[in-house]
């Protein structure tokens, strides 16, 4: 039959469109289901990341620096909210002491989102999560506050509003204690809703904290002095390290101009600038302590050597050498207690330039020190190659060579220590999250650079400088082992050297059995005056003074009466102490 | 042969209407758990629906089917009027006028003018049962009683439904005998005018039928649809993700999901497994009608039924295979599962008529 035939190919029509349908769905549910699935997941969940506590940063002694503050955001979804907006609004409005009626519009304005407070108390936070109110929500996010403001500004850093640190240990170690966000997924529907309490994911894990190896309390007494030389002489920036030369830990690193890491920060990137690892300067007559060790190491001259001085003017190689004072003969001791630039030139002719260069090299001149601080510059120290007849006759006594002040103290510690170069360092340990404290890492012994005997005698030629002989009585403290270099470098201006612009600074050191001390203070254009001696000196001074205090070393030397009379400041405040 | 045989309903055909709305109250129900709570609210109304269809199925199963091929003139022109009314009077959304609102009721005339038209071309056929062989009797049958109620739901304009009553019409014309030669040729002729048809389409239909042959184009835009609903499909996997657990359907991610996608939550949530026995149940279905068709001896009968069969088996096969993206987006319900009633109560309506032809396949 002719329609029971044609009812069959109607069949096998139908049969033809399911089995196309049948084939399509299995396609779509067993080939690309991965696919499929994968995306699926893609659209319903968003990532939202849960911001994780940057770590703080403490002093050696755990007195905190930099402190992420938690404060928290209040947010309505007035959509989830499942009572009326006057119930809710009847609720929060006391905890958060706004107006219910404020509130209601908020809740009635359409929005998917609205924010209630930006800035809620840890109390109020407590009170709005105990009232679990569905479709109101806290967001806990942190701010980075620094309680000792400006002190340390330079060594501890800044961040940026995302938290990310932008200077200072903040940037170096940004990767460590900026922790890991969480990442929270949260189910969203086909309008980007989020719904409550359908969060999944990986909580944060707070940042680590720091510890530094800067004492605050040094600190404070090298930033309060630092900036009163920076005042006194007007001068255009200055700097300040107190450095363990046993190990290489930083103590304490100011600069001027400083800043205040608080936000909102206004100051300039120059405020900001860290000099003493990022600007350098012509070391001047501090790096006579260079030529000094090596000729001493190299055994070319001995401190009790007779060297004549020229009287104050020296030609050699078409070049005329001066000397501030005239002198005749010295011995080399003298040399460096009383800075000859022609003394210390004429052993520099016996070292040769290799030599210099060596011993210039191997004190980490022209080199990083590698601190974990961000922007730190090599200084300038040409091979020898590239030296210039003149280069021999500039060299010795800290010319055409460029150092940073971090470079200068970390070259003295070696030099007072028996010979070791340590690298300088700033981070002692970090607290893990369990609160393990973790030795970050042990001190870093560079190379050794001269020999016990050459350190101890060099310390005795220090020491000399701060005597009634030497360039900085000012900086001598009594009842301490003190020694140093002055430093008056000109500087250079459009190619020449400037006879008004200096860098005044005082490489010096507290030695007692138990600690050795480095302390540099540098004066970038002092006015008023600027030998090395007598604008940096007593900054040194009262910073070893207070210093010493501060970290309880006992004085181990007889308090030496003439020291007392030839130095002003110490006298004065001597005198004073004598009469309690 | 007896009374009592002529009362009772063919019980095959009702469990099977039974089980699928029975799928549908389910995914009908899952798909109302959503956030927004107002949709729950549909389970319960298509509940209702189903009950208002199951009491027309009953009265239906009971009148002689012969009541509506009498009165074939009558119903084609009951059938112009709702069409023409919708037009006028009728509510919609975004330029369409697809409904007649009455009180809180919508209602789509467009739904039970399919059945309708069935009756009228059932009727035409019974009636030109000696010149089923000329073209004139199938060309006159397109021209007068095909293209008027087209034209009119076109105008609405509801592409889907407009669509439908073309299967319809030659599958019923080939059972009945057509000579396979002039359905090609009025097949041609049609395919020919298709460019007129292209330029009564609307904007928005235009669009969706360049997305469904590029769906990549314009993913949040028109495509949004076509792509979601394959997402949720395929995310389903082989087992499915469990009843109220689809994701994609239940966070909006879909709209429209519980009317012309329903068949997405099903294959979300049930997977494969679940669609693949839904396709079964359908074909079943489809084969029971068919069979209908082919025992009843009355010829208008076995064209009713064969236009019914034909009726549910395109929107079954068009609904679906527009949910994975096979054919463009057209607003065709799937029978029995898609919430809405006037499709629902349509669907229920054709059983009804079916079992009463079936009833009646051993008399006359």
């Amino acid at each position: 039959m002719e329609q029971k035939k044609r009812l069959r190919i109607i069949v096998w029509i139908f049969f033809g469109c399911f089995g196309l349908i049948f084939l399509r769905l299995a396609f779509l549910q067993i080939k690309e289901a991965p696919e499929l699935k994968r995306k699926a997941r893609a659209k319903n969940y968003s990532l939202i990341s849960e911001p994780a506590p940057r770590g703080a940063i403490y002093d050696r002694e755990g007195r905190p620096l930099a402190i992420s503050i938690p404060y928290y955001e209040l947010y309505a979804e007035p959509k989830y909210l499942k009572e009326t907006p006057a119930e809710v609004a009847r609720k929060i409005a006391p905890v958060i002491s706004e107006s219910p009626a404020k509130l209601i519009i908020d809740f009635s304005s359409g929005k998917g989102f609205v924010w209630l407070n930006r800035r809620l108390p840890y109390d109020e936070y407590v009170a709005i999560k105990k009232l679990a109110i569905t479709g109101i929500g806290v967001q806990e996010t942190f701010f980075r506050s620094f309680p000792e403001g400006k002190i340390a500004s330079h060594i501890i850093g800044l961040v940026n509003t995302d938290g990310k640190g932008l200077e200072g240990i903040e940037k170096q170690y940004n990767h460590i204690i900026s922790g890991q966000d969480g990442k929270v997924f949260i189910l969203r529907d086909g309008k980007g809703n989020p719904i409550p309490s359908s969060s999944e994911g990986v909580p944060a894990r707070p940042g680590p904290d720091i510890f530094l190896t800067i004492d605050i309390k040094v600190q404070r007494i090298l930033e309060e002095e630092i900036e009163k030389v920076f005042k006194e002489y007007s001068a255009r920036g200055a700097a300040g390290i107190v450095l363990d030369a046993d190990n290489g830990e930083v103590l304490a690193l100011t600069n001027r101009p400083t800043y205040d890491p608080n936000p909102p920060v206004t100051s300039s990137l120059d405020c900001r600038r860290n000099r003493s690892v990022t600007d350098i300067f012509e070391p001047g007559s501090v790096f006579k302590m260079v030529t000094a060790a090596a000729g001493l190491e190299e055994r070319v001259v001995k401190p009790e050597d007779n060297i004549f001085c020229e009287n104050g003017k020296y030609f050699v190689r078409n070049h005329t050498i001066h000397d501030t004072h005239p002198y005749g003969m010295l011995t080399f001791r003298e040399v460096i207690a009383k800075s000859s630039n022609i003394g210390t030139v004429k052993v520099g002719f016996k070292l040769g330039a290799e030599g210099m260069y060596r011993y210039a090299t191997a004190f980490g001149f022209g080199k990083k020190t590698g601190i974990d601080l961000p922007g730190e510059v090599s200084g300038i120290l040409r091979p020898v190659s590239r030296w210039s007849d003149y280069s021999m006759t500039a060299i010795p006594f800290g010319q055409e060579v460029s150092a940073t002040v971090l470079q200068c103290a970390a070259a003295l510690g070696a030099i007072i220590n028996g010979g070791n170069l340590y690298q300088p360092y700033l981070v002692k340990g970090v607290r893990d999250k369990r609160g393990r404290f973790v030795p970050e890492r042990k001190p870093v012994p560079v190379r050794r650079v001269i020999s016990q005997a050459t350190s101890d005698t060099l310390i005795s030629i220090l020491t000399d400088v701060v005597s009634e002989e030497g360039t900085a009585q000012s900086a001598a403290i009594p009842g301490y082992r003190v020694g140093g270099k002055t430093g008056t470098a000109q500087k250079v201006e459009s190619g020449r050297y400037s006879h008004n612009k200096y860098f005044a600074s005082f490489s010096g050191f507290i030695k007692t059995p138990s600690r050795k001390l480095v302390i540099c203070v540098m004066v970038d254009e002092p006015r008023g005056a600027y030998y090395g001696g007598v604008v940096a000196g007593p900054a040194f001074n009262r910073i070893g003074q207070r210093t010493v205090l501060a970290l309880g070393i006992a004085p181990d030397q007889p308090v030496n009466s003439e020291n007392e009379n030839s130095n002003g400041v110490i006298s004065a405040r001597s005198k004073r102490e004598s009469k309690h | 042969m007896n009374a009592n045989r002529k009362e009772k309903l063919y019980l095959p055909l009702l469990v099977l209407t039974g089980i699928l709305i029975f799928i549908g109250l389910v995914l009908i129900f899952s798909a109302g758990r959503v956030i927004n709570q107002s949709l729950s609210a549909l389970f319960l109304r298509q509940i209702i629906w189903a009950a208002v269809g199951f009491t027309a199925l009953a009265l239906l199963a009971r009148i002689d089917f012969h009541l509506w091929t009498r009165n074939a003139g009558f119903l084609y022109f009951i059938m112009l009027l709702i069409l023409a009314l919708v037009l006028v009077f009728g509510h919609g959304r975004s330029e369409t006028q697809r409904w007649f609102k009455l009180g809180a009721l919508y209602l789509q005339p467009s739904e039970p003018a399919k059945i309708l038209f069935i009756f009228v071309l059932a009727s035409y056929i019974a009636r030109h049962k000696e010149t089923i062989s000329s073209f004139l009797t199938i060309f006159m049958a397109a021209l007068f009683l095909l293209l008027p109620p087209m034209f009119l739901i076109l105008m609405q304009p509801n592409l889907g439904t407009a669509f439908i009553l073309i299967p319809i019409f030659f599958a019923m014309f080939y059972i009945a005998g057509a000579p396979k030669k002039n359905l090609f040729t009025l097949l041609i002729i049609g395919l020919s005018s298709l460019p007129i048809l292209w330029s009564f389409l609307k904007a928005y239909q235009k669009q969706r039928i360049m997305v469904f042959l590029n769906p990549g184009a314009d993913p949040l835009g028109a495509g949004y649809n076509l792509l979601q609903s394959k997402i949720a499909i395929g995310s389903g996997g082989f087992f499915g993700k469990g009843f109220l657990r689809g994701t994609q359907t239940h966070l909006a991610f879909l709209p429209e999901h519980h009317t012309d996608f329903i068949f997405s939550v099903l294959a979300e949530e049930w997977g494969f497994l679940g669609g693949a026995i839904l396709l079964l149940v359908y074909l079943i279905f489809l084969m029971e009608i068919l069979k209908v068709a082919s025992y009843t001896r009355d010829r208008a009968g076995t064209m009713i039924a064969v236009g019914c069969g034909a009726m549910f088996a395109t929107q079954v096969f068009v609904n679906i295979a527009m949910t994975m993206g096979f054919l463009p987006v057209v607003g065709i319900p799937l029978p029995f599962l898609s919430y809405g009633g006037s499709s629902l109560i349509t669907s229920l309506a054709a059983v009804g008529i079916i079992l009463n032809i079936k009833n009646r396949e051993t008399f006359i």
